[in-house]
């Protein structure tokens, strides 16, 4: 064993990372209280300075104190096929975690820590949040060695034919490279346009709320100035969706620039068994998964994706699954903005027996418009009631126009492939989504229906593996009790490792 | 392996079927247990609104009582019947958990997928003598599959016959993954 079993202690640049972290907490979940709380010391500051000065830095030596302690109790040691870390300065925490229990491996090299030869490397399990390893600032060399060791440790249960074929040495091999175009395609097609617009509302709702306590007629003033100062030649009311264009801009900028930074200079590697992707511009990145630990495959496209014509491919390990997160959540590994070529190249090395474009997708009964329709129809009958007794405009009641067409696209858009051993499901509405996995992943099938389904012989199939759940709706019964009892049998009869 | 599974959606009609399962229905006194419980939550402050409204301290409003009443009421009766068609099997491979008056589920998890198993019972439930059943896959948050109304012992003996299968699909040849199965 390369590695001694005494503890040590990780960089002191650490302290960077938490700092960073808590900054991060501070500003990222809600910036509003911050600004608060900022535009309040201002004011008070005005009263009595020196009380501010004294307060503000006996909280800085506190933080510095606090994060000095941090990190002198922060210990790791590799012993016994497991890391152990043990942390906390009023209480301990101690944390042993197995190599064969490794979910997944992150490697991070941020800016701050690359000048030093030094690393950032987290370890996931298949446990909840509670259960990762973060490792801020440890020798990249040892980085490096406890990634190679946590993504090779075979589970000693391993089946022996993938014992053998994990055990030759594995040749890199790179499967797909991301150039800055397929990254800003990815950064305005991507969900993570929503959590721009997030940020930019919730920093603008902060803002204008600010100024309207702090400095109430002055901001008034302003904003007077600011109509004033608008082009006599614009229309009053192209000024609005303007304003809308304007911010819509804005977040697609916002949109891009992360997904640069998060993404430049991608690459996908697969080494044997196992993959491997370095991506990131401030931050680099490198994130690894084993093949066995993938439990579905998603493929995503938003509407502005389909006018590319491009899917975003996600392999999504074992635990709770956050989609709509700018980078996929914790473990899931991203391939962002495929091309139809990409995709069917990395789908064969994923899944090499599986022919993509042969799929034939069933179709889901067309009953599963009617309670859409009867949603967005009772929408719209009190959205016309309000037209009628109140002075809401007219035009509110074309809003519901796309509504039908869109409900058709959505149900032609669902369907299910059973391939082999495989299970594709289709989903989406001007985009289409795939999820793809193998049946002895299922971990609970449910079948239910409601009295209208049940009336029309139907039910829907609800799917649990590891890494979410996903349904297929408005099945025939007979398919749906067919299909439980071939992917049951499925599961009950496979002997692949499926954590 | 599966000569007889082409690769079309057909399914083949040789395995065996959920709907040919054994269901085992829960101790009688389970569905008494539910409504026990229902009743003994809304009854006291229902009684206490109508005792507080006949002396005058809130408003009486004949409608609004009658509504409440029966908002209360009838989901609380209707808790009865749906306890009594709730049913479960145990086969040799799964589990299965039927469930639903209206809104009718079959859960079913695979044995060689049950991470960890629970039984739980409550005040009430030990006043009846009876058990809730747990079984937990992996990488979720709350149980995949819960069978309420057993009898205690039946419930212990349940969770350790699952126990032990679970354990014994776990040998070298059979890689279940990392099982927690040990609770």
């Amino acid at each position: 064993m390369t590695y001694s079993s005494d503890w040590h202690r990780v960089s002191p640049l650490a302290i960077i990372h938490h700092g960073l972290n808590f900054l991060r907490q501070l500003v990222g979940s809600n910036p509003g209280p911050l600004l608060g709380l900022v535009a309040g010391t201002v004011a008070f500051a005005r009263e009595s300075p020196l009380m501010i000065a004294t307060t503000a830095l006996t909280l800085v030596l506190l933080g510095v104190v606090m994060a000095v302690m941090g990190w002198l109790r922060f210990l790791y040691r590799v012993h016994d096929g497991a890391i152990q870390v043990q942390q906390g300065v009023f209480i301990r925490h101690k944390l042993t975690l197995a190599f064969e229990r490794i979910q997944n491996v992150r490697l991070e090299r941020p800016v701050y820590l690359r000048p030093f030869g030094l690393a950032r490397l987290t370890i996931e399990s298949a446990g909840s949040a509670s259960e990762e390893v973060h490792l801020p600032g440890i020798p990249l060399a040892e980085a490096e060695g406890l990634r190679d060791r946590a993504l090779n440790e075979t589970p000693s249960r391993q089946a022996p034919e993938a014992e053998a074929a994990g055990a030759d040495s594995p040749t890199t091999q790179e499967l797909l490279r991301r150039r800055p175009s397929d990254l800003i395609i990815y950064g305005i097609s991507s969900p993570a346009i929503l959590w721009g617009g997030a940020i930019a509302a919730s920093l603008l709702g902060a803002l204008t709320r600010n100024m309207g306590d702090a400095r109430n007629q002055q901001a008034e003033q302003a904003m007077n100035t600011l109509l004033e100062a608008m082009p006599g030649w614009l229309p009053d009311f192209l000024v609005l969706p303007l304003a809308i264009l304007l911010l819509l801009l804005l977040m697609a900028l916002a949109s891009m620039t992360m997904a640069l930074l998060r993404y430049q200079g991608y690459q996908l590697f697969r080494e044997g068994e196992r993959y491997r992707v370095t991506s990131g511009l401030v931050t680099r990145r490198e994130q690894g998964i084993r093949h066995q630990r993938i439990q579905h495959l998603h493929l995503a496209q938003s509407f502005v994706a389909r006018l590319f014509r491009r899917h975003h491919l996600s392999c999504h390990p074992i635990g709770p699954s956050l989609p709509d997160q700018p980078d996929g959540g914790g473990g899931v590994l991203m391939a962002p903005s495929l091309t139809p070529d990409e995709q069917a190249r990395v789908i064969e090395t994923l899944y090499p027996d599986l022919d993509w474009h042969s799929l034939r997708f069933q179709q889901v009964s067309a009953r599963f418009m009617l309670p859409r329709f009867a949603f967005w129809g009772l929408l719209a009958v009190i959205t016309a009631g309000w037209v009628t007794v109140s002075d809401v405009p007219a035009w509110t009641l074309a809003l519901f126009l796309p509504v039908p067409p869109l409900i058709l696209l959505n149900w032609r858009r669902q369907g299910w492939c059973l391939q082999g051993e495989r299970l594709i499901l289709r989903g989406g509405l001007i985009g289409c989504h795939y999820t793809l996995f193998d049946a002895y992943r299922v971990q609970t099938l449910r079948l239910f229906q409601n009295p209208l389904q049940r009336r029309a012989g139907l039910a829907n199939l609800g799917i649990r593996l590891g890494s979410g759940g996903f349904r297929i709706p408005f099945i025939p019964w007979e398919t749906g009790t067919r299909l439980m009892d071939h992917l049951l049998w499925q599961v009950e009869t496979s002997r692949a490792p499926w954590l | 392996m599966q000569t007889f599974f082409s690769n079309h959606s057909l399914l083949p009609q040789q395995l065996p079927s959920i709907e040919e399962a054994r269901w085992q229905r829960l101790a009688p006194d389970y569905a008494r247990m539910v409504l026990l419980s229902g009743l003994g939550f809304w009854l006291p402050a229902g009684v206490a609104g109508l005792v507080l409204s006949t002396l005058g301290v809130i408003p009486f409003n004949a409608m609004l009582t009658s509504a409440v009443w029966l908002a209360l009421l009838v989901p609380t009766l209707l808790g009865y019947p749906a306890a009594r068609v709730k049913r479960y099997a145990i086969r040799e491979q799964d589990v299965l958990f039927h469930e639903g008056l209206l809104w009718k589920s079959t859960t079913v998890i695979p044995r060689n997928r049950i991470q960890h198993i629970q039984t739980e019972n409550g005040p009430l439930e030990r006043w009846f003598g009876l058990v809730t059943l747990k079984c937990y896959g992996a990488g979720g948050q709350q149980a995949d599959l819960v069978i309420p109304g057993l009898e205690e012992t039946l419930g212990q003996q349940l969770r350790q016959y699952l126990l032990n299968q679970a354990e014994d699909t776990d040998d070298p040849g059979n890689a279940g993954g990392d099982d927690d199965v040990q609770q």
